[in-house]
């Protein structure tokens, strides 16, 4: 059983990467720690894949550091590789290989031996649900299977940390939930999980933290709900009234806090600006100024929402 | 009642069997457990490419056309004989055509198959999973050159029974077979191990195509003169297998075979290793074995060819040009080296920092071995400097041991001349181009191969303007060394060594090009005094807590009778 570490498990700290005149990462920083699923987003070009290739010892920042369980990918990537598994977004399969020889071969590459590797190997084929596949070629594998294939490869040494960069890119719905549920038992078996995707509602429903990235530049960092709230995010409200929503349409007008007013029959639906306890006010004076309410309800903002509004609407 | 009677024979037969099948059974899985272990102590990448290579079609076919050529030419070269087969020393020729078979897997295949397993990694994105994994670039490029020993090992198999049937036809003999096996296979892993250096070297796809059409052309060149070599040896080779100098020089060539292919495929384990670590210092320390190595085979052949010379009586012993040739050999090379070296990057990584000596000596020996294009500017100019100083010392010691002289062609003045103005043209020439380098890199990046390109373009500079300054401005015809062409390098060491005494313009040579080359050291001098400034520094407190948490501290142990009490 792995004690959980003082430290956090993934630390960028101030990281820059130029290319040229490009500025791929400009001064970004975050953490994750043991257990944590963070999820990076942005658009195509926005710094996402150079910053997790950085963290994978791929390539080496032009300023700053990055550090994986305390330990620096620019002075020590052998004590760093020891302890992460980097999933990229390509297969990168060898020909002539089955799916067991392959995750044998990594365990092997990892310094795996005897039966300790066996066992690896067999656990990675068994969490991926590869068993049934294990003599196949990997050439003759689905995008799917592919997929899977290389997040038992990421695992076969089980590392702390995990990078997995457009895990779901490509798959349909049922292997995108197969994949879902596998990160969220790593994250469970008290992994940090560093995790990129453009398929936001799925980012969502497994990340705990989020970090918005826009032009080389962190935008935001936090849960779903503390960057709607850092960014007083407008929410959604949805009333019914007993005879009719016309008239709460004037007295809404009437309010600095109120906007995007939509009138159907009983029900308005508006935007409000503030947090839950200000919507507690506003149905509290709805119903003391007479209102007949019979339905009152309140919607957060999707990820979607929180992303276009961080990033201004400029999404590649 | 009547009993069964129990089948007593057969029972005992039968557990007899059961017990001798346990026993096999248990033999087996000891057999298993023991050949398990071996193959984890193998080089992951040995395993795989083995597996892939069996199952590979590109393989199957050519170990069977392998195998289909030396058939079909053992059928033609008997049918071909007929009945003088019994009779006439047929081993030569039918050696010779198995040869040219085997020569081509082991010179074109196996080599250029290594190139294209790393290249191919970098193309299909697989480099990067394996670098990231705990491989190390060792094994690496080991795992790659086991893979291309194990296919060669393949080829030879499909032919070692011709080669030996060739002995049976009489006419070779198991020596000289021995020895051009044993050099073909060395010179295929020989050329394997550049390959995989080559494969290393661009990462862009047009120059992996130029480079693997060069290869390509230089290993069908190489396999072309494996064969001619093979004929002259198979030829004439019994007449040298019993001379004392063959065998030596056979050692000779080992020698530098060894060193060569240490420093090769140091070479391509430092161009895959991450940037902060040091990939210069193995490196260097390869070059000081070779050039120990070469010294002391140096010093042999002076010895050498003065006890010659004084057992046939000779009162002059060539052994000066021994000299001359092994220090135009040095300065190359260290030009070369230098160069390379020159163009390593300034900045000393906090990994590098963290392993530099502590105490005075060691600084003071072992600060030239760090990365660094100012240290390796004084490494390059001081090794030259020591072989040339080892010559000299060769040069008076020796003669004078045996009473005899030494300088035959030239004499020892034009060679001290030749040796000064060598050493300056070297530290001049080093020193500008480090110098620019250091100027470039404030504005761009400048990969080694652009140093070594700079390095030439600056020679070819120094040479060619003076001849069109000449060509221009000088009568028509006029084609004679002078101080103009001071700047060319390879016409002022020719003039000091090739006339008969010292040219007139040697005196000014002597002191104008190390006059330079010593302004051009103290222009660098800057740069290599903050190199050499660096000091260790200590290890981070997180590797400190891991080495710590792997190696927990021993427990107390009793340091007296009484201590074990209570």
């Amino acid at each position: 059983m792995r004690t959980r570490p003082s430290h956090p498990l993934i630390e960028l700290r101030r990281l820059h990467r130029y290319f040229g005149d490009t500025k791929a990462v400009r001064d970004v920083s975050f953490e994750v720690d043991a257990g944590q699923v963070f999820g990076f987003i942005g658009p195509n070009g926005a710094g996402k894949t150079t910053s997790m290739r950085i963290l994978a010892t791929l390539d080496d920042p032009t300023a700053g550091d990055a550090f994986i369980d305390g330990f620096s990918v620019i002075d020590d990537p052998d004590r760093v590789r020891r302890r992460l598994g980097f999933m990229p977004d390509y297969f990168g399969t060898y020909p002539n290989v089955n799916v067991k020889e392959y995750l044998d071969f990594f365990a092997r590459a990892y310094g795996l031996r005897g039966r300790e590797r066996i066992a690896a190997v067999e656990h990675a084929m068994d969490f991926t649900l590869l068993n049934t596949l294990a003599e196949k070629p990997i050439n003759g594998l689905s995008k799917g299977m592919k997929q899977r294939l290389c997040l038992g490869r990421t695992m076969v040494h089980d590392p702390g940390v995990l990078i997995l960069d457009e895990p779901a890119a490509g798959l349909d719905p049922r292997a995108r939930i197969e994949v879902r549920g596998m990160i969220a038992r790593l994250a469970d078996a008290g992994k940090a999980v560093l995790i990129s995707s453009h398929i936001l509602t799925e980012l969502a429903e497994i990340c705990h933290v989020v970090g918005i990235i826009e032009q080389g530049q962190l935008l935001a960092v936090g849960s779903v709900d503390e960057i709607s709230q850092q960014s007083q995010l407008l929410r959604l409200v949805r009333v019914r009234l007993l005879g009719g929503a016309g008239s709460l349409g004037n007295w809404l007008e009437t309010r600095s806090d109120v906007h995007e007013i939509h009138l159907d029959g009983e029900l308005a639906t508006f935007s409000h600006h503030g947090d839950r306890e200000s919507e507690v006010v506003l149905l509290r004076d709805m119903v003391q100024a007479g209102f007949p309410v019979v339905e009152f309800g309140t919607k957060a903002k999707s990820l979607e929402d929180v992303f276009l509004h961080v990033t201004n609407g400029r999404v590649q | 009642m009547i009993e069964t009677p129990k089948p007593v024979a057969s029972s005992e037969r039968f557990l007899a069997t059961i017990a001798v099948t346990d026993r096999g059974q248990m033999v087996w899985e000891h057999i298993e457990a023991w050949l398990a272990r071996m193959g984890d102590r193998l080089n992951p990448i040995l395993v795989k490419e083995t597996r892939q290579a069996i199952k590979s079609r590109q393989f199957t076919l050519t170990f069977v056309l392998v195998l289909a050529a030396v058939w079909i030419t053992t059928f033609a070269g008997i049918a071909i004989m007929g009945p003088s087969i019994y009779y006439s020393a047929s081993g030569p020729g039918m050696f010779w055509a198995y040869y040219w078979i085997l020569a081509f897997p082991l010179a074109v295949v196996v080599p250029y198959g290594a190139y294209r397993s790393l290249a191919a990694e970098r193309e299909d994105n697989t480099y990067e999973l394996l670098s990231i994994s705990t491989l190390t670039p060792r094994q690496i490029i080991w795992g790659k050159l086991a893979s291309a020993f194990v296919q060669l090992l393949v080829y030879l198999s499909a032919v070692a029974p011709c080669l030996a049937f060739t002995y049976l036809l009489r006419g070779m003999d198991i020596l000289s077979i021995a020895l051009l096996l044993a050099y073909t296979v060395l010179g295929s892993m020989g050329l394997s191990v550049i390959g995989l250096l080559l494969a290393t070297a661009t990462k862009e796809r047009y120059g992996q195509v130029l480079l693997s059409v060069l290869f390509v052309l230089a290993l069908f060149g190489v396999f072309i003169g494996a064969v001619q070599l093979a004929y002259f040896f198979i030829e004439e080779g019994y007449q040298i297998l019993g001379d004392f100098e063959f065998w030596i020089v056979n050692l000779a060539i080992l020698t530098a075979y060894g060193t060569t292919f240490g420093i090769v495929f140091l070479a391509a384990t430092a161009q895959i290793t991450f940037t902060s670590d040091n990939r210069s210092t193995p490196l260097r320390i390869a070059m000081l074995i070779q050039m120990a190595c070469f010294i002391g085979w140096m010093a042999y052949a002076c010895f050498y060819v003065v006890q010659e010379s004084t057992r046939r009586g000779n009162r002059i012993a060539p052994v000066e040009e021994i000299v001359l040739t092994a220090s135009i050999v040095c300065g190359v090379y260290w030009f070369i080296m230098g160069t390379m070296m020159t163009a390593e990057s300034p900045v000393l990584s906090r990994r590098v920092q963290r392993g530099l000596p502590r105490s005075y000596l060691g600084r003071l020996f072992l600060t030239w071995f760090n990365p660094g294009p100012g240290t390796g500017y004084v490494f390059a100019i001081a090794n030259l400097t020591s072989v040339i100083l080892m010559g000299f010392i060769i040069l008076t010691v020796v003669p004078s041991w045996y009473t005899i002289s030494t300088f035959n062609a030239v004499s020892f003045d034009q060679i001290f001349y030749f040796h000064i103005i060598g050493i300056g043209y070297v530290t001049l020439y080093l020193g500008i181009g480090k110098y620019l380098i250091s100027l470039i890199r404030h504005f761009a990046a400048v990969p080694i191969a652009a140093a070594v390109l700079l390095q030439a373009f600056l020679v070819a500079l120094g040479c060619l303007v003076p001849l069109m300054i000449q060509i221009t401005f000088y009568p028509p015809g006029y084609r004679g060394y002078s101080l103009l062409h001071a700047s060319n390098l390879f016409w002022s060491l020719a003039e000091i060594v090739d006339r008969g005494t010292l040219p007139q313009e040697a005196y000014t040579l002597v002191l104008l090009i190390p006059s330079l080359a010593l302004l051009v050291f103290f222009l660098n001098f800057r740069a290599i005094a903050r190199e050499v400034r660096h000091e260790r520094i200590e290890l981070p407190a997180r590797i400190v807590e891991e080495e710590a948490a792997m190696r927990p501290p021993a427990a107390p142990q009793p340091q007296s009778p009484w201590d074990n009490t209570g």
